[in-house]
């Protein structure tokens, strides 16, 4: 009795992904190919013959026939044709089959040429991230600054195929974005007459997202500097479409409200991708929403593990980050690497929370401007004598020895009373100190110090400054703090826009003001310093974090999304995640243990999803 | 697509109204597991060998 013959139907509900198979629809399946040459070096399926020049047409076309094979061109070169092989064959079969032929002077295979897609922007040569070359950063903050070659994101390859993200609108959510910067100028969204500068600013809630700080416009440069335009450098894509939204202020700082407003603007007005370049220690319900907001509209979110050095999964939380460590799916959360793949010493990780790695050290990119830094120890040349002026006394120099992770560190202190931490400062005082600063022609200026304060409840420190200088503690002055509390002997950074104070004579101080009751220790200030940008539109710098690492994946979100319209986020996030290279520092440290390839990432393919049969 | 104890085939995608993708295949009775893998025209190392995704979940089927 014979076996019946049944037939199944088998249908398989592709998900967008694989439309990526429709554009080889008419490509034949793959043939076995042999290592003698290097996958993609030559076109599957096709030889190239030289027939001796006594060979006809006709009879070349007879050679060809009898070995199963197909006559493409004639290359208009003397006896050299181009072949489609049997599709059966492997290469070497097929060149082995023209080898034998004596009628045969040459065969080889058809080898690829590609354009050499290195751009030519004038500082590439020191974007490791982009083509390490094992180069040393001259100009590197970082140490290591030289590199292993090949520990890059492999975006050459990727160039070859997309170098234009325009299509894909990415929101850089960050303090904005100098959109006159001449690498970025050009691959700014066009927000139209509603928004003619490139986005909104959400600190000072206008439609101004000019960067008074320079973080955004760094982060953006990495997605999106003009490539291949003999400037500057470059970023992942040549061409983009940035959207510049302002959520951090000219310190840096930014909240809740301002980031869920960026959030909720950009996903809004069409962007696809954002770049989250920011951390906080706390859980957040709003931020959560939002991100969630992101995942309904389809938008990938690109954030920064953060650097602190810590492991955001520690057990109970207490090192816990966010964003990074919200579950959404549409979240992808970016650990820093060195130029030579190790992990970042700042980088934080997290075997849950972090899922991949992307270049984050001695990282070159667009500048907002021309940034300095004033620093004050607040004495001369080691002579132990504050060199501010007092009123009231109680303020003192003095040398404090500090703990920190690594160890003690003696730093340069401003004091009061001159015994501090050991106390107790002044009753019924009124203690002043203050100096003058020259800020002209600057456009930003951020005064930032840290501070142990220890002052009773009805007594006070401040902090104020004074435009045109002297006392700023007088008429005139301006208080950007004040007010009694105890950091638990621990110094606390803090940092304020000292912008409205730019002249050329800026004065800042700081004030304790005590009532005739009890006191107690008194404060310490330490690294003081104002750091001042002065807008331009030419200017570069290096940078670390993970903020400069997670711009690398945005830019390669929006590669992607370019180069697959239909790409869901799910797509997106899932050839970022499955397609990177496996780096033995981010083993169990991160979610997938891999560094992000573009290259990979462009040919990922998703398996089949949704496999039905039906017996009939 | 793979069918256990059958030749490896080839089915172009489908895409737009006539998707999903679908073929039809003739076997005799027994119990087979069917799977499918998806190729792009690109390869990882930026060539145009190909590639190939990893296997769909593994669909058993039998046939009476």
């Amino acid at each position: 009795m014979k076996t019946p013959l049944r037939s199944i139907v088998v249908a398989a509900l592709f998900v967008a992904v694989l439309t990526l198979l429709y554009q080889v629809a008419a490509v034949p399946a793959a043939s076995p190919i042999r290592s003698t040459f290097a996958p993609g070096s030559y076109v599957p399926g096709e030889v190239l013959v030289k027939f001796k020049p006594t060979h006809s047409a006709s009879s070349r076309a007879s050679a060809v026939a009898i070995l199963g094979h197909a006559l493409v061109a004639d290359l208009k070169l003397p006896g050299w044709v181009q072949v489609k092989i049997d599709a059966d064959q492997t290469m070497d079969q097929a060149l082995a089959a023209y080898q034998g032929n004596p009628e045969v002077e040459f065969v080889q295979p058809n080898y690829v040429y590609r354009a050499a897609a290195l751009p030519t922007d004038a500082q590439f040569g020191q974007l490791w991230a982009f083509r390490n070359n094992g180069q040393t950063i001259t100009t590197g903050t970082y140490s290591p600054n030289f590199g292993t070659p090949g520990a890059d994101i492999n975006t050459e390859k990727a160039w070859d195929h997309l170098t234009d993200c325009s299509s894909v609108v990415v929101a850089v959510i960050d303090s904005g974005v100098n959109y006159n910067q001449q690498d970025l100028a050009g691959n700014m969204w066009d927000g139209g007459q509603i928004y003619p500068n490139h986005g909104t600013d959400f600190v000072s809630n206008d439609n101004d997202p000019m960067d008074l700080h320079g973080h955004g416009t760094h982060v953006a440069g990495i997605v999106g500097a003009a490539g291949n335009n003999a400037t500057g450098t470059t970023g992942v894509c040549w061409r983009a479409s940035i959207m510049a939204v302002r959520v951090l202020d000219a310190a840096g700082s930014g909240t809740t409200a301002t980031i869920v407003q960026g959030i909720n603007f950009a996903v809004t007005n069409g962007a696809k991708v954002i770049n989250l370049s920011v951390e906080a220690g706390f859980f957040d319900p709003v931020l959560s929403q939002a991100i969630a907001t992101a995942q309904n509209g389809d938008v990938v979110v690109v954030a920064a593990a953060g650097n602190s050095g810590l492991d955001t999964d520690a057990i109970g939380g207490a090192n816990a980050t966010y964003p990074c460590n919200l579950t959404q799916p549409n979240l992808v959360c970016v650990a820093a690497l060195d130029q030579n793949y190790a992990l970042a010493t700042f980088s934080n990780t997290g075997a849950t929370s972090v899922d991949v790695g992307a270049p984050g050290t001695n990282i070159l990119s667009t500048a907002a401007g021309t940034e300095a830094t004033i620093t004050d120890t607040f004495h001369n040349n080691n002579n132990g004598v504050l060199n501010w002026t007092t009123s009231g006394g109680g303020w003192a120099y003095r040398k404090l020895t500090l703990s920190t992770p690594a160890g003690p560190v003696t730093v340069d202190a401003l004091v009061n009373p001159g015994t501090f931490p050991t106390g107790p400062y002044a009753d019924s005082a009124n203690n002043r100190v203050y100096k003058t600063f020259d800020l002209s022609g600057k456009n930003v200026a951020t005064l930032s110090f840290f501070a142990s304060v220890d002052v009773l409840p009805g007594d006070s420190l401040n902090v104020n400054y004074r435009s045109g200088g002297g006392d700023p503690f007088a008429g005139g002055g301006v208080q950007l703090i004040g007010g009694s509390g105890n950091t638990g002997l621990s110094f606390v950074p803090f940092s304020f826009d000292l912008s409205p104070c730019i002249n050329a004579s800026c004065s800042v101080g700081f004030q304790l003001l005590s009532d005739a009751s009890v006191t107690d220790l008194g404060a310490g200030i330490v690294f003081f310093s104002i750091k001042t940008l002065q807008l331009n539109n030419t200017s570069y710098m290096i940078a670390n974090g993970t903020s400069m690492a997670t711009p690398m994946v945005t830019g390669l979100a929006a590669m992607l999304r370019a180069y697959n319209p239909q790409f869901t986020y799910a797509d997106t996030v899932s050839a970022i995640k499955n397609a990177g290279r496996s780096v033995p520092a981010l083993a169990g440290k991160t979610t997938t243990g891999r560094a992000v390839d573009a290259m990979s990432s462009l040919a990922y393919i998703n398996p089949p999803a949704g496999l039905t049969a039906t017996v009939q | 697509m793979s069918i256990s104890g059958q030749p490896t085939i080839v089915v172009p995608y489908t895409a737009g109204p006539a998707a999903p993708t679908s073929t039809m295949v003739s076997l005799i009775t027994g119990t087979y597991t069917v799977t499918v893998r998806a190729f792009a025209v690109l390869d990882p190392q930026g060539g145009n060998a190909g590639n190939f995704s990893a296997n769909s979940q593994a669909l058993i089927v039998n046939v009476p």
